[in-house]
């Protein structure tokens, strides 16, 4: 009889240390319709504008507007991004956040810069393409940018 | 004495049912964590995955829905499958080389399959499979819905050539898989 609750036991131990209840999450992502090139984009006001460059190394640069906008960098960190994100949507007004991912950044990076935008409630955001406009107001980075 | 060797075999029994083993992923990923909360649907999924090299995998859940698929595909892409080779095909874990080597590699042995490496679906510009795919497995089963398994370190053009692919083909909704984290972690 003993022998065989210690194998009952042995079973129990194993099935409960092999069973996992927590499924994974997931993120929803909705992403716009395919347009033609030509399409007439809308226009805004590019003091309401934040560009979020992604780099390589984690490093991220942001500017307002595009005519000569100062360059600042931050971090992945809550002080870094998340408070920057908070401080700006706080200052502009109507804020929309352009996320353009360079190609030295991770997909990690981008579902933090997704998720950071949730938690900070920010709704206006879209991710597009870097252009080259983004490339000369980097190039003028002092701090040197890796994209 | 016997109640309680009674309620160990009853909780045996409990767990064994309760415990599914998960089919073996083609690849190791380790998916970046979020706070999201929304939860994985039970079925009927397109999964695509992508490994931190950029290798593109596509993995359908259910041995049914894959036979499915399997059939959609013989004819759509006109590959010739025989029934056995399709059965072969609703057995895979994940598929991750070009349809032209398809054939072939549904005749290989169990143990010489392992031995491939895949080198992923295409999903460049000029010659991208990855939609054909996901439009065939739509095609098959109307009620699956795309999720993007990526390891957090891939690259972020492979990311971006995935969505872009999606949104080629009208899947404007998806979902990524994510790790749990809380707000302050």
């Amino acid at each position: 009889m003993t022998p065989l609750v210690d194998l009952a036991f042995l079973l129990l131990t194993f099935f409960m240390l092999t069973t996992t209840f927590n499924k994974p999450q997931v993120m929803e992502i909705k992403i716009p319709e395919k347009r033609d090139a030509n399409a007439v984009q809308p226009k805004i006001n590019e003091k309401h504008v934040l560009s979020l460059v992604l780099g390589g190394s984690n490093r991220i640069y942001w500017y307002i507007g595009l005519t000569e906008p100062s360059v600042q960098e931050t971090d992945y960190s809550h002080e870094g991004l998340r408070g920057m994100l908070l401080e700006q949507n706080r200052v502009i007004d109507r804020m929309v956040v352009l996320i353009k991912p360079g190609d030295k950044s991770t997909y990690e990076n981008l579902v933090i810069v997704l998720d950071e935008l949730e938690i900070t409630n920010i709704k206006r955001y879209a991710l597009v393409e870097i252009e080259e406009e983004d490339k000369n107001i980097l190039s003028n980075y002092a701090g040197g940018a890796e994209i | 004495m016997t109640p309680m060797v009674d309620m160990g075999f009853l909780l045996v029994a409990f767990f064994m049912i309760i415990t599914q083993f998960a089919p073996p992923d083609p690849v190791q990923i380790t998916v970046p964590a979020s706070t999201a909360m929304a939860k994985l649907p039970e079925a009927n999924l397109i999964t695509i995955m992508v490994s931190k090299e950029g290798i593109i995998y596509i993995k359908i859940d259910g041995k049914r829905n894959l036979k499915g698929l399997g059939q959609v595909i013989n004819n759509g892409w006109d590959l010739g499958l025989t029934a056995d080779e399709i059965d072969v095909f609703s057995n895979l874990p994940g598929i991750g080389i070009p349809v032209s080597g398809l054939k072939e590699y549904l005749r290989l042995s169990d143990s010489e399959r392992k031995g491939i490496i895949m080198t992923g679906i295409p999903a460049g510009k000029d010659h991208n499979e990855l939609g054909d795919w996901i439009s065939y497995a739509m095609l098959s089963n109307p009620m699956a819905s795309v999720v993007i398994k990526g390891d957090r370190l891939t690259p972020y053009p492979v990311i971006k050539r995935i969505m872009d692919t999606l949104q080629d083909i009208e899947v404007n909704t998806f979902s990524l898989i994510t790790d749990t984290k809380s707000k302050t972690d």
